[in-house]
């Protein structure tokens, strides 16, 4: 029997809400499918359009920034620059052809282990939906 | 005189009367900017042939009449001259006669520091577009059936691009010349800005008689450069007259009408997402990693940059980060001069790639870049 | 008499362990000392802590081992203490420093010995009796400090007086010595701290549950028993035939609320436990059935009630409320033999396996040596505290914390301990940094433009790690590596032994840099940064791969897929750390001023402990008068006069030249960090700017208004806060207490308030002290008189309150007359009162989320903050600098309020009384050649930490607070955020797919 295809996540979190938050989910042992990679950056703010753009040339199913809920930044407004950044890398994405659900953004909280899992379930069956990236380089499947 | 206010202006200095256009009002300004000493230097365009113009810096009279007459052949942006002066003079003062897309780029970069526009005077050049040398010297031999050569003045009047020879005189619509691919660059077709209302006065000849410009004056600095050059004797002014208003009103209208229809002509939408992929992996494929249009470009202030640090040439990607980074770098600040597309190697269709972006960024935020001093989305700020 | 800068806490629990760390930090020399063999406590056993299950030891770890190294702290193992002399500020101690018949200087904790010792089959204490261990011995892997003793009793030399001497011919360092005798030592120290603890109630008289019976365990052997270091590596089984049980029963109440056995109090911690150890088992084996026997259920504590109503819906778990009467074995079942109080019937069921729930209790020696002390103790054997002084005991200068002082839980314990440390933190303030020493480190290796030389560390973490993903398979992939000239597997990379391996490991091989596959870096990373320092290599070359929160936990039921995850995220790790920089740090200066938010008793108490620590403290207060909420509590439950406390702690805040309030004020603007903050402080007069180092919000919070619960109209029926202060003048002959009014419901008052049953019971005896004939009736879901406060709910039913039960399913009704299914007649009772009163909880306050967003700390569900960690960091928040007690952390009564207080004075007297705090060394860095003065970052900094001089992008260290938005925002790739560089990031995302 072939083996269920997991897609391969790249999740970007900031070390203050989001990775916290993914800490979280891992002491509560909620269970989510292994498709994620985590990059832990100090902010959502550090996320560079230009790291997201190398995961997905490299192969990365989806890319999720994540990061402190709007008004809770460690450092002030970090997420928000990342928001803004994220909506121009949406509108470059979807103009390339790239489908809407391979680059989304979640705000999570240190304490919200629980959101994180059910958000990371959520997507990997969105993208299980749409199936691999067409990025991914042929030699890869 | 006022800031607003539009008039018709001619220079006084026969020799500059000869050999300029539209009466050699540009050149006087240029000239009279350097006499009266408002700037340092200016920027012109030195031109070797029909097809060919060199920009120079230089704070000599004598070298700036020698600059005199239009060229509609030569695409370069002067941007980056601009950049350079400000670069080694960084207290220095500068004119530079402007196109939009220069204009453009030079407010671009004042936003990015490298300009100081307050010390910059931009006299802007009404412009319904440029044409590509090689291109214009093939379209001479088989629209034309002139000898390159021996074009001794081109023109465009009523939607006809104007040829002269010392023996004869041949006019072709310009529409018929792009339908065979000819004509004004892509880019250019498209581009709806052609007065620069970004300048300190913009000057043109649509509205105005033989012999002299029109110029609509938009600023303090626009103001000093005609009253320099009257004081200086270097110029005469008339009050433009209603017809001439209302003819340069209706050709800029027809300009843009015709920059639309182009524009719906070849940003035709890739409705399917994965032929809208395929479309750009396909003609980003030919990229030889030269960095040209990164050097070219009006509105880039790197020297050593991200989008080549991001890149790998071996990461076998689909399509290069170089250009992912770039589009997405430039697509709330790219002026859609074309320059990348002139100079690639490889003929990618860059220009058309970076619109296919920005136009997308600036329709969502609002924002036309190289107008004013606002600042783009990407640099915005709580 | 000059004051010692020196302070002895005797015992080594996670109590001892978090004061030492905080007075060593703070500026004193610490004697802990510990008559166990290692430090940890009892915490050290636990498998998991409540309501979060974090590891327990994975959390207490690394505090051990920050003792073990702190150059302050003398971790001395195996020592009692045996009398006091002296007074305040100078004590002299007399300790035992007991032999282990091994020179502890020698001694590498290597295990040897242990292993050789033909002395096999004695009890081991560290394993409850349920496990084994020999006559010489190291109670667990983790141990601190990590030496082996010589239990003399059994051992074969002095017990059997033969020649034996095995275990010195086995230990190859030559450490056991048999001849070597107890030291006696004087210790001269300016105060001393009881953390001494309470130990498991031994149920051995209790025969009715079969105390000895194989298949019945105290809760803390069962916990023993699912630990991964336990006797059976976790696995759940019966010890009378090996089976795994399918039926688990939970007796709670073992040892608490039974005057039978002299044992009055409830011990707080038990329910919660008895869910934890429940969930644990549900989660390795979803099919054995659970049953918990329990009188009331106490989910009394910070996210408590959510664990339960967890265990309830998501586990399956059966709460049976009831009296167990007896434990009998049949036909090799054990029945259990109870009322069910539900439907007042006697039942039985029978279970493969029996957990009593014990209580905590105090030994009889701990208690022998404090009376000879002079410390008085109260009527359950615990060190006598008042309400307003929870940590002192009646001698000045000695100190009490955690369950020494009465039973509680690990936040209250961690509470209390930073609280007394704070305390004596002030009290010695004078001689602070008199006898502190400052760690040497060697010098850092050079390796800069050298080949990357990476050791890679993969930890089992006992199973937590190790049962789901393969380590040896990551280990062997790791090892074909680029750059890798070391992977080992270690079995808890955070133990003593595991940093000394990667020590060692850095010398020998030359690694010059270290990438350990474990746990978060969030909790451990300063651990191994620690490591790295002293061995040389600067702590930035450490980076961590989190193969646990990150994959072990959430991929249990995939363990393929786990360790395929786990290679990937170790060689994402590897690749960054083969471009890692080193990084220096530098010295941030701390204003020496607080700010405290909130002036009621424990903003009050707080700025009182700073100011007796010498620090000038803003006091705030919202409105126009001090003391808060307690200002309108009339009685306490122990009888303290609340009146005087409040007064007497105004006048000392009115009367101290340190502190200045500012009543009918508010903070707002609030910028900066850690050392340098400033806000203004606004009030309808005047605004004025302030600078100060720290902040400690104790915002506090409100009784809740049940507008449109039971008819509330604050006349005939009015609410407990309500009634406090009417009290004295209630005329009414029958009066209805109603509980859990808002509270225990939908989100966000999903909490239990634990001050409410408590409140209630106290004012019903007031009432029916003053007028005996009043009928007064309490209706409950649960009464929740936890700890000591367990003796006044006796009071009430003895004065005749009458106690009725109300479920969720059927509450009560309130008209004229109050309607209540009463399931002990079986059947609905009219009771027609002239008060109805409802039990509400305390709220969090309005501002929160304003006074949140301010300094930049994150909120609960609940709305009341969020602390760092809610078992080790209570009273901090995440952002350095700012700290919480009181009500702002969640609904407690004074005494816990005042002791969170005193901690929040404490943690920030740390940086405060260093004038300095350690400056990120992950800050954004420019390159001059590369930039081309853009000035994009200079917009983006929210810091103001960026500017452009001379065309040329500079950035200010001591303002940058390392986000790295100016770095992403950076077109040209000059700026750079150290430990975040774009290289670093770009391998990282790259090496997710290198297939």
């Amino acid at each position: 029997m072939e083996e269920e295809w997991t897609p391969k996540i790249t999740l970007f979190c900031c070390n203050w809400c989001s990775y916290a938050g993914s800490d979280d989910a891992g002491v509560g042992r909620k269970q989510q499918p292994p498709s994620t990679r985590t990059i832990r950056v100090m902010c959502s703010g550090r996320t560079d359009p230009g790291f997201v753009l190398t995961a997905l040339m490299e192969g990365s199913d989806a890319v999720l920034f994540t990061g402190c809920h709007i008004g809770d930044c460690h450092y002030i407004s970090g997420n928000y620059k990342a928001k803004k950044r994220f909506e121009m890398l949406k509108e470059i994405l979807d103009e390339l052809g790239l489908e809407d659900e391979r680059l989304q953004l979640q705000w999570i909280s240190a304490s919200e282990g629980s959101e994180f899992a059910e958000y990371i379930r959520k997507v990997t069956e969105e993208i299980k939906a749409i199936g691999p990236s067409p990025l991914r380089q042929e030699w890869m499947k | 005189m006022n800031i607003g206010d539009r008039i018709v202006a001619w220079s006084k200095d026969e020799e500059i009367k000869k050999e300029g256009a539209s009466g050699g009002l540009v050149t006087s300004l240029l000239t009279a900017a350097l006499k009266g000493e408002l700037v340092d230097e200016v920027i012109a365009l030195q031109k070797k042939s029909e097809f060919e113009g060199v920009p120079i810096r230089t704070s000599d009279v004598d070298e700036v009449i020698k600059c005199s007459g239009s060229l509609h052949a030569a695409p370069i942006n002067l941007t980056k001259f601009a950049v350079r002066f400000f670069e080694e003079h960084p207290d220095g003062t500068l004119a530079l006669p402007a196109k939009p897309c220069d204009a453009r780029g030079i407010i671009e970069q004042a936003k990015r520091k490298k300009i100081d526009l307050e010390k910059t005077y931009l006299i802007g050049l009404n412009c319904g577009g440029t044409m590509d040398p090689i291109t214009t010297m093939k379209m001479l031999e088989k629209m034309y059936e002139i000898d390159p050569n021996e074009v001794i003045e081109e023109e465009i009047e009523r939607g006809k691009l104007i040829f002269k020879t010392k023996k004869e005189e041949k006019a072709i619509s310009i529409d018929e010349l792009e339908e065979a691919g000819y004509g004004r660059r892509e880019n250019c077709r498209y581009c709806e800005i052609n007065i620069p209302v970004m300048t300190d006065l913009a000057c043109g000849n649509w509205g105005a008689g033989k012999n002299e410009t029109f110029v609509e004056i938009f600023t303090e600095k626009g103001l000093k450069l005609m009253n320099n050059a009257i004081e200086l004797g270097l110029i005469e002014t008339a009050p433009a007259t209603e017809k001439g208003i209302k003819i340069r009103e209706k050709t800029n209208g027809v300009m843009e009408k015709v920059a639309k229809k182009w524009h719906e002509k070849i940003f035709v939408p890739i409705e399917d997402r994965l032929e809208r992929l395929h479309y750009y992996m396909d003609v980003m494929e030919d990229c030889i990693d030269c960095e040209a249009c990164k050097y070219v470009c009006p509105v880039c202030a790197c020297d050593e940059s991200k989008c080549i640090d991001f890149y790998d040439p071996m990461d076998s990607h689909k399509i290069s980060i170089y250009h992912l980074v770039r589009l997405l770098h430039l697509s709330d600040s790219c002026i859609g001069c074309g320059q990348c597309t002139d100079v690639c190697p490889a003929e990618i269709p860059l220009t058309t790639l970076h619109r296919r972006m920005a136009d997308r960024i600036q329709t969502k935020y609002d924002y036309i870049p190289g107008m004013d001093m606002k600042i783009p989305p990407s640099f915005e700020v709580e | 008499m000059e004051k010692v800068g020196s302070v002895l806490v005797v015992g080594g629990g996670v109590g001892g362990i978090q004061a030492s760390l905080d007075l060593a930090d703070s500026g004193y020399k610490v004697y802990l000392i510990e008559h166990k063999p290692s430090i940890g406590g009892g915490m050290a056993q636990l498998d998991k802590t409540f309501p979060t299950c974090d590891c327990s030891l994975c959390i207490e770890s690394p505090k051990l081992v920050e003792s073990s190294r702190h150059p302050n702290i003398d971790v001395l193992g195996y020592t009692e203490l045996l009398s006091v002399d002296g007074e305040s500020g100078n004590f002299i101690a007399k300790i035992k420093k007991k032999t282990r018949h091994v020179d502890i200087n020698i001694c590498t904790g290597c295990g040897l010995c242990t292993q050789k010792c033909v002395v096999k089959g004695i009890p081991s204490e560290f394993d409850e009796g349920i496990g084994e261990r020999r006559a010489i011995y190291i109670p667990f892997s983790q141990a601190v400090p990590n030496k082996a003793t010589i239990d003399i009793d059994h051992c074969r030399i002095f017990a059997q007086n033969k020649i034996c001497k095995v275990c010195q011919k086995a230990c190859t360092a030559g450490a056991i010595d048999y001849d070597l005798k107890d030291e006696y030592v004087d210790l001269n120290v300016g105060a001393i701290l009881f953390a001494t603890g309470a130990v498991p109630y031994d149920p051995s008289q209790l025969k009715q549950y079969l105390p000895d019976h194989p298949d019945v365990l105290t809760a803390m052997q069962f916990e023993r028993l699912m630990c991964a270091n336990g006797p059976t590596v976790g696995h759940v089984k019966r010890f009378s035939d090996g089976k795994e049980p399918k039926r688990i029963a939970f007796i709670q109440c073992v040892g608490s609320r039974n005057p039978k056995i002299g044992i009055e109090y409830c011990s707080a911690v038990c329910c919660n436990y008895a869910t934890k150890e429940s969930i644990i088992t549900k989660e390795h084996n979803r099919d054995i059935d659970i049953s918990i026997f329990y009188m009331d259920y106490r989910a009394c504590g910070k996210g408590f009630e959510e664990f339960y109503k967890r265990g309830q819906d998501d586990y399956g778990i059966n709460y049976v409320r009831s009296r167990v009467a007896e434990v009998y074995e049949s036909d090799g079942n054990l029945n259990v033999k109870y009322e069910d109080l539900a439907h007042a019937k006697v039942k039985e069921e029978s279970f493969d396996m029996v957990i009593l729930s014990v209580g905590l209790s105090q030994p009889k020696k701990t208690q022998e040596l404090l009376t000879s002390i002079g410390v008085d103790l109260n009527e359950f054997g615990n060190v006598a505290t008042t309400i307003d002084h929870p940590v002192e005991t009646n001698i000045k200068g000695i100190f009490v914390c955690g369950t020494a002082q009465g039973p509680k839980d690990i936040p209250e314990t961690v509470a209390q301990s930073s609280g007394a440390a704070g305390k004596i933190g002030s009290l010695l303030s004078e001689a602070r940094n008199t006898l502190t020493t400052k760690k040497e480190l060697p010098p850092e290796k050079d390796v800069l433009g050298l080949e990357p030389r990476i050791g890679v560390f993969v930890c089992h973490c006992g199973i937590n790690i190790g049962s789901i993903v393969n380590v040896p398979e990551v280990v062997e992939y790791v090892k074909t590596l680029p750059n890798v000239v070391y992977a080992t597997e270690v079995p808890y990379a955070c133990s003593d032994d595991g940093n000394k391996q990667i020590f060692n490991k850095i010398h020998e091989l030359d690694l010059s840099r270290v990438v350990m596959a474990a746990c978060t870096p969030r909790t451990h990373e300063p651990l191994f940064h620690a490591t790295c320092a002293e061995a040389g290599l600067n702590p930035f070359l450490f980076e961590f791969a989190n193969i646990r929160e990150h994959c072990s936990w959430i991929h249990m039921n995939e363990k393929e897929k786990a360790t395929e995850k786990a290679k990937e995220i170790v060689r994402m790790s590897i690749a960054k750390a083969r471009l890692l920089e080193p990084l220096g740090r530098g010295e941030i200066p701390v204003n020496q001023k607080a700010l405290v938010i909130g002036a009621g008793i424990s903003g009050m108490s707080a700025a009182l402990d700073l100011a007796a620590g010498g620090f000038p403290v803003y006091l705030v207060e919202r409105t126009g008068e001090l003391g808060g909420l307690l200002k309108h509590i009339t009685s306490l439950p122990n009888g303290e006069d609340p009146e005087q406390i409040v007064s007497n702690t105004i006048k000392k805040v009115e009367e101290n030249n340190l502190i200045t309030v500012y009543p009918n004020s508010e903070v707002s603007d609030v910028s900066g960090s850690v050392g340098d903050f400033k806000a203004k402080i606004v009030s309808p007069e005047k605004e004025e700017e302030i600078d100060f180092g720290i902040a400690i919000i104790a915002t506090g919070g409100e009784a809740f208004k049940p507008e449109g619960y039971y008819g509330y109209d604050g006349k005939r029926v009015i609410t407990q806060f309500e009634l406090e202060q009417i009290i004295d003048k209630v005329e009414a002959n029958t009066i209805v207490m109603i509980q859990c009014v808002g509270s225990r419901e939908e989100a966000p008052r999903t909490y239990c308030s634990k001050i409410c049953c408590t409140e209630a019971v106290k004012n019903a005896i007031r009432i029916k002290e003053q007028k005996p004939k009043t009928e007064i009736f309490i209706l409950y879901k649960d009464v929740r008189t936890y700890g000591t406060n367990e003796v006044l709910y006796t009071k009430a039913r003895e004065a005749g309150v009458i106690f009725v039960r109300y479920d969720d399913d059927r509450k009560p009704v309130v008209n004229e007359y109050v309607d209540v299914y009463d399931e002990f007649i079986g059947e609905n009772i009219k009771i027609k009162p002239d008060l109805v009163v409802l039990s509400t909880p305390m709220v969090p306050n309005d501002d929160n989320a304003e006074v949140g967003k301010m300094f930049k700390v994150p909120l609960a569900p609940t709305k009341f903050f969020f602390e760092a960690h809610v078992k080790l960091r209570p009273v901090d928040f995440a952002t350095d600098g700012v700290y919480l007690c009181g009500l702002a952390h969640g609904p407690k009564p004074i005494d816990e309020c005042i002791a969170q207080a005193s901690a929040a004075a404490g943690r920030a007297s740390i940086p405060l009384a260093a004038g300095k705090v350690i400056a990120e060394a992950i800050v954004a860095s420019a390159n001059e050649e590369r930039c081309v003065g853009c000035a994009i970052c200079e917009d983006k900094c929210a810091y103001l930490a960026v500017s452009i001089e001379d065309g040329k992008a500079v950035v200010n260290k001591a303002m940058c607070k390392g986000c790295g938005t100016c770095v992403t925002a950076c077109p040209t790739g000059a700026m750079e955020q150290l430990h975040f560089k774009n290289n670093q990031i770009l391998a990282q995302v790259k090496h997710a797919f290198a297939w």
